[in-house]
């Protein structure tokens, strides 16, 4: 019993002083506050099949697994794969919208350079004809 | 270069370091003494191909390397915004001869065609690529025929010729990775019709080829795999886009 308030302190300990980090994150902006809550999740959820042990065994029994964490690891797993994946698609989508906006870049730059051109080759005209 | 263009057909080269051939392939165009508008897309060359391209034609000059993919869409970007009727794309490696510029449009405007692909493996006279590339492509093709009902002799031609609608549609969304067969089958299924006309390609001027070798076979996984997604998602790409 002595033990396992022991660890119970340890993992709550932890769990402050990495939302503690989450938090400075936040406020500085560099990370948001969907992504701070899904990194939470490695710390929240062995927290949770400590806290509630018997609720944990309970499910372990229903799922068919014999040990309790390995059904954690198997949440952690599932979590970490679906952040991932989050993660890649909006990768994707930053990537399309970057080359967008190089394609465009490019061609209001190409432009531009015409239009400059252009008025060189006026103004030269011009000094030619004064001249 | 006229400001309305909405009877014209523009050619968009896309280019990567072909400081060597570039020079030569605008020189062949314009000896066509054909009406058409060249735009050469510098995709973040390194060897001086902005410079040679841009003293003989228009010329972008893309601040990175997007691929031949996002190339070719800034190409369909500049024909949306200045209203063309027609666009063609032509590899600036030299392997396209451009006097088959003009078979391809008479196709479309006789078949009202959406695509007109440039085949090397109908008529089988000029480069034929590798035997391994001769294989995949008709792998791909015989996937596309599965899954869209049409089987493209040459899918990994980069010589088409597209129309209006299909240059909006471009515009829009554009595939990235193996652009010229998702392409194709992006066409197809979303209704698009598409022909193919026989031409000679020739050999690479200078450079190789980045898809050789072991990489050809991944290349072939690889497009057969977007093709069959492309197909069970039923992901109607363009109207998703917009």
């Amino acid at each position: 019993m002595q033990n396992e308030a022991i660890t119970l302190i340890i993992v709550l300990v932890s769990l402050l002083f990495f939302a503690g980090f989450l938090l400075r994150r936040i406020s500085s902006g560099s990370l948001d506050v969907f992504d701070a809550l899904s990194i939470s999740l490695v710390l929240i959820l062995p927290f949770g099949f400590l806290l509630f042990e018997s609720v944990a065994n309970e499910l372990s029994l229903i799922i068919g697994v014999e040990f309790p964490f390995v059904l954690m690891f198997g949440m952690l797993f599932l979590f970490a794969f679906l952040m991932l994946m989050s993660l890649l698609m909006r990768m994707k989508s930053t990537e399309a919208r970057i080359q967008k906006l190089a394609q465009e870049l490019a061609l209001e730059r190409m432009e531009q350079d015409k239009k400059i051109n252009k008025g060189k080759v006026h103004s030269s005209h011009g000094s030619r004809t004064h001249i | 270069m006229t400001q309305d263009s909405s009877s014209k057909l523009l050619i968009i080269c896309p280019c990567f370091n072909e400081a060597e051939t570039i020079g030569g392939l605008i020189a062949e165009i314009e000896a066509l003494n054909e009406d058409f508008d060249i735009l050469v897309v510098d995709d973040g060359s390194t060897d001086g191909t902005y410079e040679a391209a841009a003293s003989k034609s228009m010329t972008v000059r893309l601040p990175v390397n997007l691929g031949v993919g996002g190339a070719v869409q800034t190409g369909y970007r500049y024909a949306v915004r200045h209203n063309y009727q027609y666009a063609i794309q032509i590899d600036g490696d030299g392997q396209h001869d451009p006097a088959f510029i003009r078979p391809l449009l008479n196709v479309m405007q006789q078949s009202k065609a959406d695509l007109v692909v440039g085949t090397r493996y109908l008529e089988k006279i000029g480069f034929q690529s590798s035997f391994m590339r001769r294989s995949g492509a008709r792998i791909i093709g015989y996937f596309t025929l599965l899954m869209f009902g049409f089987r493209p002799s040459d899918p990994t031609s980069g010589m088409r010729l597209a129309n209006r609608s299909l240059i909006e549609a471009f515009n829009r969304d554009y595939p990235n990775d193996y652009p010229e067969p998702l392409s194709l089958c992006f066409a197809l299924y979303n209704g698009y019709s598409v022909k193919e006309e026989p031409v000679v390609m020739r050999d690479r001027k200078a450079g190789s080829s980045s898809i050789m070798g072991i990489k050809s076979v991944s290349y072939m996984i690889s497009i057969v795999t977007r093709i069959c997604a492309l197909r069970i998602t039923k992901q109607r790409r363009g109207q998703d886009a917009e």
